[in-house]
């Protein structure tokens, strides 16, 4: 077993290290030009959901039978692999239009593969974003990526089990439960329980990617801390209101069901499901008037949660903008940001898709995730009355996650809070020193 | 029959006994996890993870290949059997070209006599030792403007020095006296080797093959890292458009996990004899 944690271990870090030095030798950057707006647009992008997948094919089949033009060639790449092959491809050799997972946008930016956007899509369809949207793909001023669709992460809770406990349940942001209030529900739910068991994490996910980071890094903005500020994680990320928050988390695992099977909240074994919008269908199927959605613990600085998603962005060295820019301006209006959303249950990240969609809309079902994106903002700007927090806008994003989310894991598992984010704290410190703060 | 030679004929049947259970429980040890893939490619993924009950053969049906092939049938994902062409050319190039290069290789070091000849082996023996994650970067830079082509994933593999360490202790085995003859008649080096060498060297041949063939298929660093365009990718990238998604859907997983072993499972069985008589004659030789 300790062999293969090394093996799997030795492998990752070479990846690592491989698409480090490929970055480094991308060089170039900022040679990207309009063209003539007509031609072949190469388009890479992750293969996800069979349901999303077909609704980007039938985006590129429409839009190329709409105009004669610009065809536009689409490439999948899977998922899993779909980082790394951008990481490890030269910037010369990628595409005209790319995908791109929002909290990496940053390292891309400073390896010099994206190239802004803002003079190839339209300025209509840069209005019709939402703030998020244009948050999570804006860089020092430049705007470089723009999504389709946002996230919405929160409590997805069943109503009937909460009420049968006794249990009383927040209705809205600003009565979101305290880490006291979350603790004691729990007890007295796992209590009423034959499983033993109250909250379902995600566990099956794996803490230690970015799930971890995504899902519960929004507990130490809540409780006054974070992951990182002005380039530095040591006093910040094992500063005490992280340590306090990550104790607060450590506190529910007992309650906590593995749920490798995906079905803990479906089957009853717990009351609460740390939830994501792509649950939502399912969890809506199953559990029908008594699923209720529910804002993440109030740390004590108010309710925060995690924000971004998949976002579009045109590759540095790209001779076809303004062709690449007309195909992003089919690709984020109504009709294809409302095929993507249905697709996945996402919450649209354009002004015009988000008033007319009927999940996240005022007297939706998914109306508390509306008004969290509503309230968004920077990781480096919290106020209290930003809600839906996206990661850290930096190229040391990727050292950030993968250190945070391996101290969660470890802390999940019963290892002292402080000790493991100091752990994570002296990594990204080290890797931003050695990167001259990846400025 | 004596009561001493009772009890000696009870106890070999106890002790054979003993030795049969022992053995029945590591087969199905071995046999379990591959009968639990090939059960669960044909159960809803819900079957797949019910403990014990995942073993039970029920609710089976096609779906999940269904499922596999569906995902993987356009010319923006690529084709399922594309890249099951991609990954079959590709161990077949490596396992052809491997056998011709390493076993020349090895049959120099063993029977050739030139200048550093000794020097050179301890070389090549010390590069079993080097992992591949070691030279993959470096790999990467040489090899950057190959990317996106059958060819750059099978180049880096066609010399292995573990295949040359086999072939050269199997060459050394070999009778001189057979080849001294054939030199006498008039064979050269090339001639010998090919002629006496390798016509008698077909179990090692057969065990190379296996073990490249088996190897080569299951390549997943290196092709993540040079090939992006579907056309090239081979089967074993695609697992991750089943396994990288949350939730997993596990019956899908092991759908293609079972088409994704099954080129190598014959593979084997065509070339088992003669892997089972190298194994036997090197058990032999000690």
């Amino acid at each position: 077993m300790k062999h293969r944690k090394k093996a799997g271990a030795s492998v990752v870090a070479v990846t690592t290290a491989a698409l480090l030095l490929a970055s480094c030798s991308s060089g170039g950057g900022g040679t990207s030009s309009a063209g003539d707006g007509t031609g072949d647009v190469e388009v890479w992008a992750h293969q996800g959901k069979d349901t999303e997948v077909a609704a980007l094919q039938d985006a590129v089949a429409n839009f190329n039978a709409s105009q004669s033009d610009i065809n536009v060639k689409l490439t999948l790449v899977p998922e899993a692999d779909y980082t790394t092959t951008i990481q490890s491809t030269s910037a010369d050799d990628l595409p005209d239009v790319l995908e791109l997972d929002g909290p990496t946008l940053a390292s891309f930016v400073y390896d010099a593969k994206v190239a802004p956007i803002d003079s190839y899509v339209s300025q209509e369809t840069i209005d019709n974003a939402t703030v998020g949207n244009v948050n999570q793909g804006t860089l020092d001023g430049t705007l470089y990526a723009l999504a389709q669709f946002n996230s919405g992460l929160g409590l997805c809770a069943n109503g009937e089990m909460l009420d049968a406990a006794g249990v009383s349940y927040p209705d809205s942001i600003d009565s979101a439960w305290s880490a006291d209030e979350f603790l004691s529900a729990l007890e007295t739910l796992a209590a009423e329980n034959d499983s033993g068991y109250a909250l379902d994490i995600k566990e099956n996910y794996g803490l230690g990617g970015e799930w971890g980071t995504y899902a519960f890094s929004p507990l130490l903005q809540s409780a006054g801390g974070n992951l990182i500020a002005d380039n530095k994680a040591s006093g910040v990320i094992d500063g005490p209101e992280s340590v306090a928050a990550m104790e607060a988390f450590q506190s529910w695992m007992p309650y906590v069901d593995p749920d490798e099977d995906d079905a803990a909240l479906v089957e009853g074994r717990v009351a609460i499901s740390w939830c994501g919008h792509w649950l939502y269908p399912g969890y809506s199927e199953a559990l029908g008037d008594d699923l209720v959605i529910l804002p993440l613990p109030d740390m004590g600085d108010g309710t925060k949660s995690g924000a971004g998603s998949w976002t579009w962005g045109m590759g540095s060295t790209t001779k076809q903008g303004a062709a690449a820019g007309a195909f992003l301006d089919y690709l984020l209006n109504d009709e294809n940001v409302k095929a993507m959303t249905t697709a996945n249950g996402a919450p649209p990240a354009t002004e015009s898709a988000l008033a007319a969609d009927t999940l996240y809309s005022s007297g939706g079902p998914l109306e508390l995730w509306g008004q969290q994106l509503g309230a968004g903002c920077n990781a480096d700007s919290i106020t209290d009355d930003c809600v839906t927090v996206l990661r850290p806008l930096t190229a040391g994003y990727p050292v950030i996650t993968s250190e945070f989310a391996s101290a969660l894991a470890a802390i999940a598992t019963g290892d002292d809070v402080q000790s493991a984010l100091t752990g994570a704290a002296t990594a990204i410190d080290q890797s931003f020193a050695d990167n001259n703060d990846y400025e | 029959m004596t009561n001493a030679q009772s009890q000696r004929a009870r106890s070999r049947r106890w002790r054979a006994a003993r030795s049969y259970l022992v053995l029945t429980v590591l087969a199905a040890a071995y046999v379990a996890p591959a009968y639990y893939l090939v059960i669960g490619s044909f159960k809803p993924a819900a079957d797949v993870l019910s403990g014990l009950g995942g073993f039970a053969p029920q609710h089976l049906n096609l779906d999940n290949y269904r499922s596999v092939f569906d995902s993987l049938a356009s010319d923006s994902t690529g084709y399922f059997w594309q890249f099951m062409t991609n990954s079959i050319l590709i161990s077949l190039a490596v396992v052809v070209v491997g056998l011709v290069v390493n076993s020349m290789a090895a049959y120099s070091f063993a029977r050739l006599s030139w200048r550093g000849r000794d020097k050179s082996f301890l070389l090549v023996v010390a590069l079993v030792i080097v992992p591949f994650e070691a030279v993959a970067i470096p790999l990467l830079f040489m090899l950057n403007d190959m990317r996106n082509s059958l060819l750059v994933q099978a180049l880096p593999f066609f010399a292995n020095a573990f295949s040359v360490y086999l072939f050269y202790t199997f060459f050394l085995g070999l009778s001189k006296d057979i080849e001294e003859a054939a030199r006498l008649d008039g064979l050269g080096s090339f001639g010998t080797f090919v002629r006496i060498a390798v016509p008698s060297a077909k179990p090692v041949f057969a065990t190379v093959a296996i073990l490249t063939f088996m190897t080569t298929w299951g390549q997943y660093l290196w092709p993540s890292l040079v090939v992006s365009n579907p056309r090239y990718r081979p089967l074993p990238l695609e697992l991750s458009v089943f396994s990288g998604q949350m939730p997993v859907d596990w019956g899908e997983v092991l759908a293609f996990g079972t088409l994704l072993i099954l080129p190598v499972l014959i593979f084997f069985v065509a070339f088992q004899r003669f892997f089972v008589q190298s194994l036997a004659s090197s058990a032999v030789k000690g």
